[in-house]
């Protein structure tokens, strides 16, 4: 198989990338921590009782502790399969193992009680955690989610693509005005083959374009998000198409298992998420979409949603349970493994400059004996099990700490816990979004933002 | 090229094209003369005071109070037609102020009701047998007797329904047709198909691939596409163990081409024998009534050895279920959601935008569809296309500010199908198809074998290989029961560049008489109205005239260019932009 090196040109092109953006972007009230975020979203509600926030309780963790990694306790759940676990990674420098979770974790920080709204009434159902995990609200279909949010602050000079791969959640919900700022949703298996080239400059591309903004003109409410959609999507088309047609990206694809960026196979990726590969294969899904998720933060994404799911097990979770969260816990310990193992332009890790956090919509109950009578868990109704979920954090020099930690009950040890609000804020904040957007966003001091300052402390 | 586009007409409330007439208790004539008026109010017609009572009964049950009230004390104008939706969305317009109802060209609503209903443009056959000279109804009416509707029909239900091959043996699913044919006919009611569905293998054995079996799957199935809703609290569990007679046995049918194992259905009589205290599993408390079934038969029964022959006895034990559902008062809500949806787009397209969920519309829309005695869906379908929510406007002038979703036309994407049909019509070159059921190609045969397909030209109609499905799959098209994406994505993109470059060069469409050197005004124009109309159905609108007035200056000017160059390029212009997406 032809090994194919790309070093030199793509290095070239992030470095070129780096100082278009760097020239370009606007003034800002705080420098950014970091340049590139992975937001690692599980749907269906993860029950992080059982999982970074481990409790001791039977009801709450029926699968028990495994023990403490860092300032994190982590559940036996993460590992229930271990047959289902690969950490070979030959085709890296030194053949080296990637560290098991355990191991990744002694550098994570985490916010153990966060909740969407607090001291304040939650249906705890999917239709209301969803957006209010995507954007911080619910019934307020104008919000953007945070990806979108992101995007429309530092997506726009940057190199590569602001995307989600694979199911997202609301993240990435963009509606109205923040269409245009929707990100694009990618997949390993629908990667165009060659880079776009619809119509000539001075026939097919105008007389298009023009026949494209006459429908948007005349567009209005859904309508016109729906075609603004479509416009951006084509602008993304035009703008990353020599990038999404890049083999480095066609993670999914055999052929082009050893095509690198600056020294960084497919194959490479692949192995640092535990995939199986071999030359007419590449694995699991989600491994795939993990080592994309990678591959694009490298080739200049500033924003990545990843979406694994789903994790909304009302019934046989004490079966189907454990070999979704071992492959959670594992895909993380490979990001962690990636991002501090390939180099930015600078030479520096990028995980020294790209930050990851775990979201999902809630957490989950805590039922008598651990599950249900259909073996499963659920969300709702008063159980603290369900309404404070954990995210976990780590990259960007962010420091091992545990804010808004939780008892053993789940209940935070201050009653209150975080807010999302807060959380989201931080996020946006530590990306270098204007403090005045994100204040727009997020008004501080309000019943869903009530600490009225983002968790800057994780920097610390 | 100094063309003037045509410009929506405005018809001020009153819109004689969409007075309804599909039969239901008390409803007009859409020849109603005081319907078919100047744009005043049809004050003097006893028709149109019938109307306005109802649309005052509609807004104290389902609008905010004081919703007719009108500056200046002015009563405000009755709905434009006793169309059950008209009447029901009526107080919101008032409320509003959107009143005036632009409509678009006959034309526009020609294409939009032939995409919905023929999933593909219209042709001029088309055009001149459904379109020319009928009303907005009449124009559904036709659309729907054609083959290409219960096509059509059988593809989105097949969607909706959702059996997988892997999960349901292929004859199984195969037979769905048949009773999705009789509903889009007419022989068969919605709620005779609800009945026959909640019976019949291909959806009650679809279910996940688990061990010990999900029946609850079954009961979700149920509740979703009949009730619009996931089961509610013992239903779950109650409806699980109902559906215990349909037991799924994995079993290999390689002598009949399969070449995996497939899950076929056998009726289980043991499933409602409860080992210590008898028969009592069939027998549940639900939905406030005692639901039992009884199954005749006294050994289990493998489902193929009855197909298309269900004794009565046994058929009416198995559709016990169903036709407890079809009582319940979420299944003709639901009847009416599920159409709207179809048909309109936007509807309930979000759970975060209340108006997209106009409860007043679905609750008139489906207490007309349930008095209705033939509970035919194409008479929902013709009250859904000639509601003001379908033939209004989907383009507004540049000075109106944003408006609710039911206050514009529909605006919706093609899907693969209807994208790569529509290409038919407009080439006039057979590109192939997919079968509706199963998202395996030609020649993979694990759960599809041949004889379950219809067979394709064997050169796929001079492309060499499976054009139609290599290009639908990017689109999210011939993916089987799995229903295809709203909204294009990158890869959509990326695939109608490849359509444009595989199709327009060398053959696009011109007119008789087309030069392929000149550039010229004349030539040009002429090949742009031809163009136009195969793929939009209409002429260049302003905006789009100065675009194409530039590029063929542009070509003129280059030596490089020609005629057949600048056809080409055009052709590639509409099959790429939004305006040929959209509809």
């Amino acid at each position: 198989m032809t090994h194919v090196r790309r070093r030199t040109i793509l290095a070239g092109a992030l470095a070129t990338a780096g100082a278009l953006t760097l020239g370009s972007r606007r003034a800002r009230a705080d420098t950014p921590r970091f340049s590139r975020i992975l937001v690692y979203n599980t749907s269906g509600g993860l029950r992080s009782t059982a999982a970074f926030n481990a409790k001791p309780q039977g009801d709450l963790n029926p699968w028990g502790v495994a023990g403490t990694s860092g300032v994190l306790t982590l559940g036996n759940l993460l590992t229930s399969v271990p047959a289902q676990l690969r950490y070979a990674a030959p085709s890296w420098p030194g053949a080296p193992t990637v560290p098991s979770i355990g191991a990744a974790a002694q550098s994570f920080a985490m916010v153990g009680g966060c909740d969407h709204s607090p001291g304040l009434y939650r249906q705890g159902d999917h239709p209301d955690d969803v957006p209010r995990m995507g954007t911080g609200y619910f019934g307020k279909p104008s919000a953007p989610g945070l990806i979108t949010a992101l995007n429309r602050y530092i997506g726009a000079d940057a190199a590569g693509p602001v995307a989600m791969v694979g199911g997202i959640g609301m993240l990435g919900t963009a509606v109205a005005d923040w269409v245009s700022a929707a990100p694009v949703q990618l997949e390993y298996y629908g990667l165009p083959p060659a880079p776009p080239s619809g119509g000539s400059p001075t026939v097919g591309r105008p007389i298009e374009d023009a026949l494209d903004e006459r429908l948007r003109a005349g567009r209005r409410s859904l309508a016109r998000g729906r075609v603004e959609a479509y416009g951006a999507t084509k602008e993304a088309l035009r703008r990353f198409g020599p990038l999404l047609a890049d083999p480095a990206l066609k993670i999914g694809n055999p052929i082009h298992l050893d095509v690198d960026v600056a020294g960084i196979s497919n194959r490479m990726l692949l192995e640092a998420m535990g995939n199986e590969v071999s030359d007419t294969a590449t694995g699991a899904p989600m491994g795939i979409r993990a080592a994309m998720a990678v591959r694009l933060l490298q080739m200049g994404s500033p924003v990545v949603g990843l979406g694994l799911g789903s994790f909304d097990f009302h019934d046989a979770e004490n079966v189907n349970g454990p070999p979704i969260y071992t492959l959670y816990a594992r895909l993380i310990a490979g990001i962690h493994f990636a991002l501090a193992n390939i180099l930015d332009e600078d030479g520096a890790p990028l995980l020294d400059s790209t930050l990851v956090v775990t979201t999902s919509e809630c957490s989950r109950t805590a039922p008598v004996g651990g599950f249900n009578d259909a073996g499963g868990s659920d969300h709702g109704a008063s159980d603290p099990a369900w309404r404070w979920q954990s995210h976990v954090v780590f990259g960007a020099g962010v420091t091992p700490k545990v804010l808004a930690p939780t008892g053993d009950d789940n209940v935070p040890l201050d009653g209150v816990g975080a807010s999302t609000h807060a959380l989201l804020a931080t996020l946006c904040q530590g990306a270098g979004v204007p403090t005045d957007a994100i204040a727009q966003l997020w008004p501080p001091g309000t019943d869903l933002y009530p600490e009225a300052a983002p968790m800057m402390e994780l920097f610390d | 090229m100094g063309r003037i586009g045509i410009q929506p007409a405005v018809i001020v409330t009153a819109i004689a094209s969409v007075a309804h007439a599909c039969g239901g208790a008390g409803l007009s004539s859409a020849s109603d003369p005081t319907l078919a008026t100047d744009g005043g109010p049809a004050d003097s017609s006893a028709d149109a005071g019938h109307s306005t009572g109802e649309a005052s009964d509609a807004g104290a049950d389902a609008t905010t109070d004081g919703a007719l009230e009108t500056t200046g004390g002015a009563p405000p104008p009755p709905p434009p037609s006793d169309n059950p939706i008209d009447v029901a969305i009526w107080p919101r317009m008032v409320a509003g102020g959107h009143t005036e109802i632009p409509t678009d060209p006959p034309e526009v609503l020609c294409r939009r009701m032939a995409l919905d209903f023929m999933g593909r443009v219209p042709s001029d056959a088309d055009i001149g047998a459904h379109c020319f000279g009928n009303d907005a109804e009449a124009m559904a009416r036709s659309f729907m007797t054609t083959p290409e509707f219960i096509a059509r029909q059988r593809k989105l239900w097949i969607q909706h329904l959702g059996p997988i091959p892997e999960q349901v043996f292929g004859e199984h699913i195969l037979e769905l047709d048949g009773i999705i044919d009789a509903l889009a006919a007419g022989t068969l009611g919605y709620d005779a198909f609800a009945i026959r569905v909640s019976a019949h293998p291909a959806f009650v054995i679809n279910r996940a691939i688990a061990n010990p079996e999900p029946y609850e799957d079954s009961a979700r199935a149920l509740t979703r596409v009949f009730l619009g809703r996931a089961p509610h609290g013992t239903e779950l569990e109650t409806l699980g163990r109902l559906f215990r007679i349909w037991r799924r046995d994995w079993l290999s049918r390689g002598t009949l081409g399969y070449s995996y194992y497939v899950r076929v259905a056998t009726i289980d009589p043991d499933a409602c024998e409860d080992p210590v205290v008898g028969d009592l599993l069939c027998t549940a408390e639900l939905w406030g009534e005692e639901i039992s079934i009884e199954l005749p038969i006294a050994d289990e029964v493998l489902y193929e050895s009855i197909a298309g022959a269900v004794p009565p006895e046994l058929q009416a034990a198995l559709e016990v279920i169903g036709t407890h559902v079809v009582r319940q008062p979420e299944f003709w809500g639901e009847a009416a959601d599920h159409a709207l949806a179809q048909l309109l787009g936007w509807w309930k397209s979000t759970p975060a935008q209340n108006e997209t969920d106009v409860a007043e519309v679905r609750t008139a829309l489906a207490a007309w569809f349930a008095s209705t005695e033939a509970h035919d869906v194409r008479d929902l379908y013709a009250t859904i296309a000639s509601s003001i929510l379908y033939t209004r406007t989907a383009e507004l002038s540049g000075d109106v500010d944003d408006v609710p979703p039911w206050a514009i036309g529909p605006t919706k994407a093609m899907d693969a199908t209807q994208f790569l049909d529509s290409l038919e019509v407009i080439f006039d070159r057979e590109l192939g198809f997919c079968d509706i059921h199963t998202p395996e190609a030609v020649n993979a045969t694990q759960f599809w074998p041949a004889y379950l397909r219809v067979p394709q030209d064997p050169s796929y109609y001079g492309f060499g290989y499976d054009f139609y499905r290599t290009n639908a799959v990017p689109l999210g098209g011939c993916v089987g029961a799995i229903p295809e994406p709203t909204q294009p994505g990158l890869e959509s993109l990326f695939t109608h560049i490849d359509l444009a470059n595989a199709l327009c060069p060398g053959a696009p469409p011109v007119p008789n008489g087309f030069d392929p050197v000149d550039v010229g005004e004349a030539n040009i124009e002429a090949l742009v109205d031809h163009a136009y109309h195969r793929f939009l159905t209409r002429a260049p609108l302003p905006g789009e005239i100065e675009a194409i007035d530039t590029a063929r200056e542009a070509c003129a000017g280059d030596d490089t260019c020609a005629g057949q160059i600048f056809a080409e390029q055009l052709c590639g212009a509409l099959m790429r932009s939004g305006a040929f997406l959209f509809y």
